[in-house]
């Protein structure tokens, strides 16, 4: 009886410890945000008197460093669908094909779709570089989203190659039998039964394009351009450190991921979970 | 069916790449249109509609009788401008209107974008080896850790051309500090344009030295060695006597050690001018540290700094600092007295980002560094920085021509002045008759009762007294891989963080440095 009260007071400790320890950076972006400039160096963890004046500074546009707020705003959503957008295309074709279709050096293509992700990102920064500067894209959206399409994609399609052999081949059969046709086949049956496999992809396509700070910096230029992450390092270089306008930037910037996992939870925690368990 | 799943993959493969091809390629921009109402010598008003697309000007003319057509296409050309984000809205926006006001007179467009401090070097390395670097660039690190060694490279164009022009403007030892070699060419050039320069200063809180009990004032504070540094340690403690819950975080000294920062290795070379009789690279380019002066003065430097941190006069969290840091525990009045390259901290009190006011005239000072152990004048190691124009730059001619624009006497000042001074300009036409270098901000004083600017008067006399001493990578250029990767705070942080014996540490320093210079060949 002792032994479980122990075991259970140990679990719960350390899980409140280990909720601290997450909660506690996010708690503190909030609380500073809500605080007034002359506040920001007292180090109280409850805010007083708070205040949206930070806010209001910030969806005016009313600072130098937060003056195209909206615009970069804009670019991240922009950027983040289209990176999502091609993920999901390719991904899906990719997948289907490889759970699906039997060709030669099969095994070649997963195994090389696999090793790319062997490479760190942030190695292939300035090869990209050169290579968008080649095409002429760079200072463009499209090199972003192109860059990270490029390495969203192997996780996609292994995820959806493993989810895509948890639906079983018996019903393509049977829908052959009773005359679909490989079209029909791949949007009747094929697309809906990935919608989890694809939610789950979709969701990590976005929070990678959401929070990638590397790749825009590198291929960006005009400040109108830059998604919102790499603007908000424009905080970071001098005395002024209005860390209250930073941490409500940073707060409104957390709110449209914590959105969209809260509408696709249910087919995220599906699509995960996907491959897990061999049938 | 194997076939006809092939098929519906190739098919929508193609379906891709179509609808990418037409994003990127098809889809033409979105035309710009300007009318302009002209008169022609023959007295009739003609409109014209000046339709801007991709880059080009397509001109039709329309009068009120007829339509005349007239398609002239014209490729104006583009300035590329890379610039360190300002700490400042006036910066940025005092080198924006330079920008258009050069485009508006050479009729060409100009590009400006800012990068972080951090982030430009990263940039412009980047572009430098895609092969398409800006047209113009300006880093605040570019003279310690990059001209350097892309001048060695043979990656910077020779500016000499627009130094010989102002050479007569330049202040001397800020000139030096473009005279680089390439190793490419094997011949030494002016290889950047300098255009202002920092220095070290010390800025206090007057308020809380009184509150030590102390005189605030700045011809108070004692001028010798020992006397100055010890001032500031009696009012830490002082202040803790009296209050130690309220100042038992507020310590005498802001000495910024994180090996991320610049300010760590200013300081450091600051201290070891002190303390040195002999440099650690000599003008003709000999490494010097197997001098025992040499090793003997990075040893008191050492020490100096060690002892300063060690004995709990100096914040122990400024072992991570970045450069803001230091700024940020002043205003947050964490610290009591600190010394900061360019007068960013008081400036920042003037614009109102931080502070007031009312804090720049009446509660912060700024004085002169202290004599030397041995009463010598204080050094003045001055960091210059300049525009740089590259090799592979496409509009080499049109960099140079908004070079010689931006540095000419008034929109240079305009600029300098714009960010409240923080830096000083190279010419001596500039910072020796305007007298803004001279009063500061004095106008606003009366408000406060201030008898005139405590801090931009005192700043700039620090340029025009004592020897102007630039830094080491002007010799050789390998000791831009000393301040690049920070080697002596890196081991002077062994030392306090890991208690690592003072003079190995050195030793090992010393050993590094060496290997640098071996490998510069």
């Amino acid at each position: 009886m002792i032994k479980r009260v122990l075991s259970t007071l140990a679990v719960y400790t350390v899980s409140i410890l280990v909720l601290i320890w997450i909660v506690f950076p996010i708690y503190w972006m909030i609380t500073v945000s809500f605080k007034t400039g002359d506040k920001l160096f007292n180090p109280e963890y409850i805010v007083t008197s708070p205040s949206i004046e930070a806010y209001i500074t910030l969806v005016t546009q009313g600072y130098f460093r937060v003056m195209y707020f909206w615009r970069q705003l804009l670019n991240s959503v922009y950027v983040a669908s289209l990176t999502v957008a091609f993920t999901l295309i390719i991904s899906i074709f990719v997948g289907y094909a490889m759970a699906r279709l039997r060709f030669r050096g099969k095994t070649t293509v997963s195994t090389l779709t696999l090793t790319t992700y062997v490479f760190p990102y942030a190695f292939l920064s300035i090869p990209y570089f050169i290579l968008m500067t080649a095409m002429g894209l760079l200072n463009t959206h499209i090199s972003v989203v192109i860059a990270q399409v490029i390495f969203v994609s192997p996780y996609a399609i292994w995820l959806l190659w493993e989810y895509s052999r948890s639906i079983p081949v018996e019903v393509d059969e049977s829908a052959i039998i009773d005359g679909a046709s490989p079209a029909v086949i791949f949007y009747r049956i094929f697309l809906p039964l990935s919608l989890p496999a694809l939610a789950a992809i979709g969701a990590y396509a976005f929070l990678f394009s959401w929070n990638q700070y590397l790749y825009p910096f590198m291929l960006l230029s005009s400040e109108t351009d830059l998604t919102l992450p790499v603007a908000m390092g424009f905080f970071l270089v001098s005395d002024e450190a209005p860390w209250n306008l930073f941490m409500a930037t940073a707060t409104l910037y957390s709110i449209p991921p914590i959105i969209f996992y809260y509408l696709f939870k249910r087919y995220l925690i599906a699509g995960l979970v996907a491959g897990a368990m061999k049938r | 069916m194997k076939r006809a799943y092939i098929i519906g993959a190739i098919v929508a493969v193609i379906a891709i790449v179509a609808g990418v091809s037409a994003v990127l390629f098809v889809a033409p921009p979105s035309p710009e249109v300007v009318t302009k109402i002209v008169t022609v010598p023959g007295g009739e008003r003609v409109v014209t509609l000046v339709t801007t697309i991709a880059g080009q000007e397509v001109t039709q003319v329309v009068t009120q009788e007829r339509v005349v057509t007239q398609v002239v296409t014209v490729e104006r050309p583009k300035l590329v401008i890379w610039w360190n984000k300002g700490y400042y809205a006036e910066e940025d926006l005092a080198l924006m209107q330079a920008a258009q006001e050069f485009g508006r007179m050479k009729g060409v467009d100009v590009e400006v974008s800012f990068y972080t401090t951090e982030d430009i070097p990263k940039k412009l390395i980047a572009a430098l080896e895609a092969g398409n670097p800006p047209d113009v660039a300006y880093a605040h690190f570019e003279d310690w850790m990059l001209s350097p060694r892309w001048a060695w490279d043979g990656l910077l164009e020779d500016v000499s051309d627009i130094i010989n022009e102002n050479k007569d403007r330049y202040i001397p030892e800020a000139l030096q500090t473009a005279w680089l070699y390439n190793n490419k060419e094997k011949k030494y050039s002016y290889y950047k344009v300098p255009m202002q320069m920092q220095t070290i200063h010390i800025h206090y809180w007057k308020d809380l030295v009184a509150e030590a009990g102390l005189d605030p004032s700045p011809e108070k504070i004692p001028r010798t060695w020992d006397e100055f540094w010890n001032f500031w340690f009696t009012v830490q403690d002082r202040l803790r006597a009296k209050d130690p819950e309220k100042y038992r975080e507020v310590y005498a000294v802001g000495w910024t050690l994180g090996t991320g920062s610049t300010d760590a290795f200013y300081n450091f070379e600051t201290i070891y001018l002190y303390y040195a009789k002999k440099p650690i690279v000599t003008p003709d380019g000999k490494l010097n540290v197997d001098d025992p002066d040499v090793r003997e003065a990075l040893i008191n430097t050492f020490k100096f700094i060690v002892n300063l941190h060690e004995r709990g006069y100096n914040p122990p969290g400024s072992l991570t600092w970045m450069d803001p840091d230091n700024n940020v525990a002043f205003h947050a009045r964490k610290i009591v007295m600190v010394p900061n390259p360019t007068i960013s901290i008081p400036a920042a009190q003037y614009f109102g980002a931080v502070g007031s006011r009312e804090n720049y005239y009446t509660k912060m000072a700024t004085v002169d560094w202290p004599n030397g152990p041995d009463g010598s004048e204080p050094p003045r190691l001055i960091a210059v920085k300049s525009l740089l124009v590259f090799k592979t730059s496409k509009n080499k001619e049109l960099a140079k021509d908004f070079i010689r624009y931006f540095i000419s006497k008034d929109v240079l000042n305009g600029y300098t002045k714009a960010s409240a001074g923080r830096w000083a300009p190279v010419f001596k036409d500039i910072l020796n008759e305007d007298k803004f270098y001279f009063e500061g901000f004095k106008a606003g004083a009366a408000a406060f009762g201030a008898p005139g600017d405590p801090h931009v008067p005192v700043a700039y006399n620090q340029f025009r007294t004592g020897k102007l001493i630039p830094f080491y990578y002007v010799y050789h250029p390998a000791y831009s891989q000393v301040y690049a990767e920070r080697t002596w705070i890196v081991y002077l942080n062994k030392v306090i963080v890991e208690k690592y014996p003072l003079e190995k540490a050195v030793d090992e320093a010393i050993a590094r440095v060496k290997q640098i210079f071996a490998e510069w060949k």
